[in-house]
């Protein structure tokens, strides 16, 4: 009984979750791949098994990947009224087969962690290696907690929140802001994830550049991986566009117009980006220089939304197109081919293919 | 009122539904089908919400393709199964849609009135009923001036008052010009609505129907 369960759990949720997430994940594979070295995560992991702080940060990041898959995990368990015949069964099985499954959401830190916890038995370090193996003992088993209330308690209603009701009476949120408000009331820790991780590489490049002779390229290439690092939530806005707000498409608003609200929504979740890149501008880098950065990573990011419409892929299939514009991408900063120039044939590439393509895009389940 | 040419529909290269040729004069017009036999992918293609091979033209003016704006501003469409954001508010969509379909405040008060949705208009949608989100969906698909009204499943989850409500409204809308493509599994002569031509999706196209026979 075990195995047809976990089957069913891994099918219901665990294969959904790669799939959405497998953009931020390939970003984080394709940055940890291409920017660090073999020898420099090993270092990495030295330097986090001997620094108790470093280990922290380490289990910290961790947890906040943990918490995004028991989230994930947590909502299909709520929405999914045939998965709460797992009340049926006995508690042992229940909980081992709910430990299964979040196991194997956690696989990439599970891999990671296999790692660290190596380098700490090959030098000997057992209290890191206790903390190391604690902590995933934790992450693997307190959802149980959440998981076990939502079955016990199936079809609650979900409330907003006082804070949230209060804004719903007063306040109308207009067209521009919609999937501002889905990304926090639904995907905050995806939300967090990816600006955490966009703003601490800006924040280190901008540290990075007064200690040797970089140029603007340095930063150029800060604005690809942030920009690729938004493919996530790029995806997002494609798929809650065709799921949750398909009546847009019966509204009179014409292609130009719809193109510049979904810059306009794009340019509002860099806004983040745009005021890092201006508030840590090095002496040497004109303020046009570093808003040239930041328009160069939204137009890439509105590229990456315009493919989307050209043929309907599913997250996991994302993977090529990626690679394909970190590589074109790099050479092209490499090469030194105007940041600006760059950014224009970006947006106007977007545009072209946003205009022919998004009229004939449909979501087509599998 | 409403011609299709050439029109098809395929997910996945399979053939969903075909129409070569269809006129459709002013009126009230009733679609029949079974379940998945293609209508809301009909009424859906017609609201411009779907890609389609073909041509599809209102009142011989604004085509669906070469004139998007003007068209969309005269075909409404309230959908069976509304798929709405659950942490926005009625009100919140309502205003959204009205405007882009320039309707004005007091015709949105008085759709609100209607179908009594101002109890709950400020509460996010993820927490309504299947009745009070269809109600919903009726508000937003009556909105603004249209010319040509679809209304898919327009009674189901509904009950007794909210389904005169939409009769009642059907009626008046259509005295003042605007058609009406109506699905439902529901017997429409039941409402008393003075339906024009009956139509049953099958067999991947239509076939019109007499007036009062056939199973729904």
């Amino acid at each position: 009984m075990t195995g047809i369960l976990t089957k069913v759990l891994t099918r219901t949720i665990v294969k959904p979750f790669y799939e959405q997430n497998a953009g931020l994940l390939a970003v984080v594979f394709l940055i940890a791949g291409s920017f660090l070295r073999a020898i420099e995560h090993i270092t990495l992991a030295e330097v986090a098994i001997r620094t108790h702080f470093v280990l922290a940060i380490y289990i910290g990041i961790w947890a906040i990947y943990g918490f995004h898959t028991t989230r994930f995990a947590a909502r299909v368990l709520h929405d999914e009224p045939f998965l709460h015949h797992l009340r049926l069964i006995p508690v042992p099985t229940q909980w081992l087969v709910l430990v299964l499954t979040q196991l194997q959401l956690l696989l990439p830190v599970l891999v990671y962690a296999g790692f660290v916890a190596t380098m700490a038995i090959n030098a000997g370090i057992w209290l890191s290696l206790t903390v190391i193996l604690l902590a995933i003992a934790a992450l693997a088993t307190w959802p149980l907690i959440w998981y076990t209330r939502i079955l016990r308690n199936p079809a609650t209603e979900r409330f907003s929140g006082k804070l949230g009701s209060w804004f719903s009476q007063r306040f109308t949120t207009p067209y521009l802001f919609f999937f501002l408000r889905y990304l926090l009331s639904r995907q905050p820790v995806l939300l967090l994830l990816t600006k955490t991780g966009t703003l601490l590489v800006l924040l280190g490049l901008a540290a990075l550049y007064p200690t040797d002779d970089y140029d603007l390229r340095l930063f150029g290439l800060g604005g690809l991986l942030a920009a690729l690092a938004h493919i996530t939530i790029v995806y997002r806005l494609y798929q809650f566009e065709h799921e949750s707000l398909v009546l847009y498409r019966n509204l009179p608003v014409s292609i130009l117009r719809r193109l510049l609200r979904y810059m306009i929504q794009i340019a509002v979740l860099l806004l983040p980006e745009a005021i890092l890149l201006v508030r840590y501008r090095p002496h040497d880098q004109s303020l046009t220089a570093m808003l040239s950065i930041w328009a160069f990573a939204l137009s890439l990011t509105l590229l990456e939304f315009s493919l989307l419409f050209k043929r309907h892929r599913l997250p996991d299939e994302l993977f090529p197109a990626l690679f394909w514009l970190l590589i074109g991408g790099f050479f092209a900063i490499m090469y030194q081919l105007p940041v600006w120039l760059l950014a224009g044939s970006g947006w106007l590439t977007a545009s072209i293919l946003f205009i022919r393509y998004y009229p004939q895009s449909v979501w087509e389940t599998r | 009122m409403l011609s299709l040419t050439h029109f098809a529909k395929s997910y996945h290269n399979r053939l969903v539904i075909q129409v070569p040729d269809w006129q459709l004069p002013a009126g009230i017009h009733w679609v029949k089908g079974t379940n998945g036999s293609g209508k809301t992918t009909l009424f859906r293609s017609i609201a411009g919400m779907l890609p389609f091979d073909g041509q599809i033209v209102l009142n011989g003016q604004w085509d669906c393709r070469r004139h998007p704006v003007p068209y969309r501003l005269r075909v409404n469409y309230s959908e069976a199964e509304p798929a709405l954001p659950g942490f926005l508010t009625a009100w919140e969509l309502i205003q959204w849609v009205g405007t882009a379909k320039q309707a004005s405040g007091m015709q949105i008060d008085e759709l609100i009135d209607a179908f009594g949705i101002r109890d709950f208009m400020k509460t996010p949608v993820g927490t309504y009923s299947s009745g009070m989100l269809k109600k919903t969906s009726l508000v937003i698909g009556f909105l603004g001036d249209p010319l040509l009204i679809l209304l898919d499943e327009p009674l189901v989850t509904l009950d007794q008052q909210a389904t005169e409500t939409v009769s009642r409204l059907i009626r008046r809308y259509h005295e003042q010009g605007v058609s009406f493509l109506l699905s439902s599994h529901q017997d429409f002569n039941l409402t008393s609505l003075p339906v024009q031509s009956v139509w049953r999706v099958q067999e991947q196209t239509l076939t019109q129907e007499p007036l009062t026979s056939g199973p729904v």
